[in-house]
């Protein structure tokens, strides 16, 4: 009787493909460290023997358990040989040193526009601001402000600025927490929303600028436009900086979901989401840079100058990093 | 349960099978389990040391971080140390790869689990405190981030592949586990043959119908099932009564091996059929 071809040439091969599931069981088990230099050394050769068969046993074999047994076989190799073979450490070393700097640098034109927008929310509600100081409502709620508004006297203002929050050094770690998840939040939901044609975006970053020029405003038509820059740039450099990168995420998701151009929109929405992934995941992490600064330092240091330092400081940090780092 | 091709970089296509919703939602249930579990655990030490110790504002900053951070640190390292499987993953059998058949990267890893953050309790926050999320708007503007943030929380029910949009953005699928079971060759099991089958009687049936047999010879093998399939079979190819009535499993697994051998032999030239033919075989017309 005629043996078919599938089970000679099964015989043949089985060997390799059980030393390939017993290397591969063991290092799923232990790690690959887990497997002696012999062990190590062979898996490569016996990955590509058992690809191979498998695609030899697709042209000739009809036995479904024996393909069954190869697409599995090289399934679980081929996710232990090319799954994440970095340590964390070294990916995280990666993401700062390349992919974060390098993906803001991609997307620098969203990110002109995004600083336009806000950049026109400022203007917008400063002027606003200066003509009817009254204005001020429109933009900032109440409960945000915490007593800084028209009705409030110049000195009352100015004090708010060197107010060290009405509590000691506890009570301030707490509130740096709060804000650094509230704020992570807020950029996620702006990239997020970006898919709905960034249209939610370009008003979040409208917004955001409307009640910025609207506190500054107010402070500027006192004559203390200085020092209350003082008091938001140490930490608002980075903490608009990271809206800013949230939301010219946005606006390349919301972009490349409008117009998609040669491919289908879905596709392009998913290159356009890898691409400016790093970005939000960088922009996260800047609000809990700026969140730190804002609980701990902010109140704490009351020098005018001390505060400019900083505010400069990490200006000229953001725009070395976001504009050398990483450059291949 | 759907296919998922992933293209190899040597080249060739493996076909993984995509994990279902509730398998996912499974696993991420049973790891949220141990995140609370541990959350509590530390909880309790924290509230000993507030009471005790009085470090009350920075413990519960502390606390308030580690809420955060080690939610967001289990699922992204452990995801990474077990290449695509955090416990609940390893326990319900799944793992996430790369859609793209490369190195599942530290940046795919988190981004879809701070998505999930984003999908799983920004339709809370909307419906508890609107105003958290687009501040000062008028009423009705929050309309538009409603329903698109329901539409977010029903999106995997709805999506190509039931893919949840942290999936889309990282660029990664959820995939079971292949399993590791080599079965045995049917055709060493076979008997020896009582009588020969012609190539024409051999060509009544294609490859589909070869590969049935062997599902219902490994799966289902009935009495009965046999039974009538033998003598299905024996009707079609034309074969006497005798020759299978007595033992209908070794005459099916010698049909299996003859028909395996015969397709065999034929693909090696090209040449494959698929399906049956029509009516029965005919032993006067095949020359």
């Amino acid at each position: 009787m005629t043996q078919p071809r599938s089970t000679r040439f099964r015989k043949d091969r089985q060997k390799i493909w059980f030393e390939l599931e017993a290397s591969i069981l063991k290092a799923e088990a232990e790690g690959l460290s887990g497997l002696t230099p012999d062990e190590l050394a062979r898996l490569p050769m016996l990955y590509r023997s058992t690809l191979s068969a498998l695609n030899i046993a697709r042209e000739i074999s009809l036995d479904v358990a024996l393909l069954k047994y190869l697409e599995s076989l090289s399934g679980r190799a081929f996710i232990m040989i090319y799954g994440t073979r970095k340590t964390f450490l070294r990916l995280t070393w990666e993401f700062f040193s390349y992919e974060f700097p390098q993906s803001v640098r991609n997307a620098s034109p969203y990110l002109a526009i995004a600083t336009l927008i806000t950049g026109c929310g400022i203007a917008l509600a400063m002027h606003l601001v200066a003509v009817d100081p009254s204005q001020y409502y429109a933009f900032v709620p109440v409960e945000m402000a915490g007593g800084r508004n028209p009705a409030a006297t110049t000195e009352s203002l100015r004090a708010a600025l060197y107010d060290d929050g009405g509590g000691d050094a506890d009570s301030l770690a707490v509130f740096s927490s709060f804000l650094a998840t509230h704020n992570a939040k807020i950029g996620i939901t702006c990239f997020s929303l970006g898919v709905a044609f960034a249209v939610p975006v370009i008003y979040l970053l409208f917004y955001n600028g409307l009640v910025f020029g609207a506190f500054v405003g107010l402070y500027a038509s006192r004559g203390l436009t200085l020092e209350v820059l003082a008091w938001i740039l140490p930490h608002g450099v980075t903490e608009l900086l990271a809206v800013l990168l949230c939301g010219a995420a946005g606006l390349c998701l919301g972009k490349s979901a409008a117009f998609p151009g040669e491919i289908s929109r879905w596709d392009n929405v998913k290159i356009q989401m890898r691409r400016v992934g790093p970005m939000v995941i960088g922009a996260v992490i800047m609000f809990f840079i700026a969140a730190v600064i804002e609980g701990f330092f902010r109140q704490m240091v009351q020098s005018i100058d001390l505060r400019w330092l900083v505010a400069s400081g990490t200006a000229i940090f953001w725009l070395y990093y976001f504009g050398f780092v990483g450059r291949r | 349960m759907s296919q998922f091709p992933i293209r190899t970089p040597e080249g060739v296509v493996l076909e993984f099978h995509l994990a279902g919703i509730e398998l996912r939602l499974m696993a991420f249930v049973l790891d949220m389990m141990i995140v609370f579990g541990v959350n509590i655990l530390v909880g309790v030490f924290v509230l000993i040391g507030i009471f005790t110790f009085e470090f009350t504002g920075w413990l519960s900053a502390a606390y308030m971080a580690f809420f955060f951070l080690f939610r967001l640190l289990y699922f992204i390292v452990l995801e990474m140390r077990g290449r695509g499987q955090t416990p609940g993953k390893k326990v319900m059998g799944i793992r996430v790869v790369d859609s793209h058949g490369t190195p599942l990267t530290g940046s795919a890893t988190f981004l879809r689990n701070v998505s999930r953050d984003v999908e799983l309790f920004l339709p809370l926050v909307v419906v508890l405190a609107p105003e958290a999320l687009l501040p000062g708007a008028p009423w009705w503007f929050m309309i538009f981030p409603l329903v698109w943030v329901v539409l977010l929380g029903v999106f995997p029910l709805f999506s190509p592949l039931n893919l949840r949009p942290g999936d889309i953005i990282a660029g990664t699928v959820v995939v079971m586990q292949p399993r590791l079971e080599l079965r045995d060759d049917l055709f060493k099991t076979s008997a020896a043959p009582a009588f020969s089958l012609s190539a024409g009687q051999l060509e009544m049936y294609g490859i589909q119908e070869l590969q049935l047999l062997e599902k219902i010879l490994r799966d289902f093998p009935t009495p009965q099932t046999l039974q009538a399939l033998a003598a299905k079979i024996a009707t079609k190819l034309d074969i006497p009564e005798a020759n299978w009535v007595d033992n209908p499993e070794s005459f099916l697994k010698f049909i299996y091996a003859q028909l395996r051998a015969h397709h065999e032999q034929r693909i090696l030239f090209g040449d494959r059929q698929l399906e049956k033919r029509e009516g029965h075989y005919d032993r006067n017309s095949d020359a």
